[in-house]
């Protein structure tokens, strides 16, 4: 088979992947009220293997979402905001706009019904279509972020790790250049407050020197892991 | 059944042994608060990783 057997047999493992989708789903959508509630909204814990299994699992689901997004888009110029069993919608049920919302709706359905199979509950796959999938519009993949943390697991010591969405908590990271870049008139705008001080001393002698110091923050990017 | 036909020596005993020495943990010092714990791990004290703080840590 593909993959980690994570010491289960096929049933335990899908079960197992399939409570833990659901939880990370789920807990994007927090409660105030409740006491049980997720501490960190869109995160789970769990071990390395564990988490970087069920990261393709969910991944796919998100994709399924925002597969389904587009067809409910399209399909939207055909609906009806009328009440159910209204005379308004009553027309509406009668008419070829029916059929053509109909038409445009069903792969959305289709794709609805998929993930509801990989999932089993209903909250998880609202939070999916109508969270999530909006979140990750404009990102082809990459939905999940897996980080290990420093405690091992009581028991068995096993290696621990969370996975969350991204989206949240980015890496803003400031890449080093190569080589410095010597650029005519230096914005004295780029440098940041702690490296301004050491680019007006560094100016009279290295210009190219002080560009890298004052460089590198413009180029904080957010990226994911 | 197959049965030891001489006692091992300490020597022997000793040889075998000499390359299960368990090393000292690779630690590295947190840019935040410097708290050595292994790399590529968010630091157990402050919750630090890779220039943010991934886990609030209360106190
Ligand atoms: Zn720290």
């Amino acid at each position: 088979m593909r993959g980690r057997k994570l010491g289960r047999n096929a049933t335990h493992r899908k079960a197992m992947f399939r409570n833990m989708a659901c939880s990370l789903i789920s807990s994007v959508r927090v409660d105030e009220d409740d006491p049980q509630a997720p501490q960190v909204p869109g995160r789970i814990v769990t071990t390395v293997p564990k988490a970087k299994e069920l990261r393709p699992y969910v991944e796919k689901l998100i994709t399924m979402a925002r597969k389904a997004r587009v067809h409910a888009e399209r399909a939207r110029e055909f609906g009806t905001t009328a009440e159910r069993d209204s005379d308004a919608w009553r027309t509406w049920r009668e008419s070829d706009k029916w059929a053509q919302w109909a038409a445009a709706t069903a792969p959305a359905l289709a794709l609805r019904r998929r993930a509801f199979q990989l999932l089993r509950s209903n909250e998880a796959v609202d939070v999916l279509f109508d969270e999530l999938a909006e979140r990750f519009e404009d990102r082809p993949g990459g939905y999940t972020r897996i980080v290990r943390l420093a405690k091992r697991r009581l028991g068995d010591a096993g290696e621990q790790a969370l996975i969350e969405f991204v989206g949240e908590r980015d890496r803003t990271r400031t890449r080093q250049r190569s080589a410095p870049l010597v650029v005519e008139d230096e914005p004295e705008s780029d440098a940041t407050p702690a490296a301004a001080d050491e680019t007006e001393t560094a100016e009279a002698e290295d210009a190219a020197a002080s560009e890298t110091e004052g460089g590198a923050s413009d180029e904080e990017k957010s990226e994911q892991q | 059944m197959a049965v030891p036909k001489r006692r091992q020596s300490k020597s022997r005993s000793r040889k075998r042994r000499s390359h299960n020495a368990v090393k000292p943990l690779e630690l590295a010092h947190c840019p935040q608060c410097g708290t050595a714990a292994p790399t590529h791990v968010v630091c157990p004290n402050c919750g630090y990783y890779q220039g943010r703080t991934m886990v609030e840590v209360e106190g």
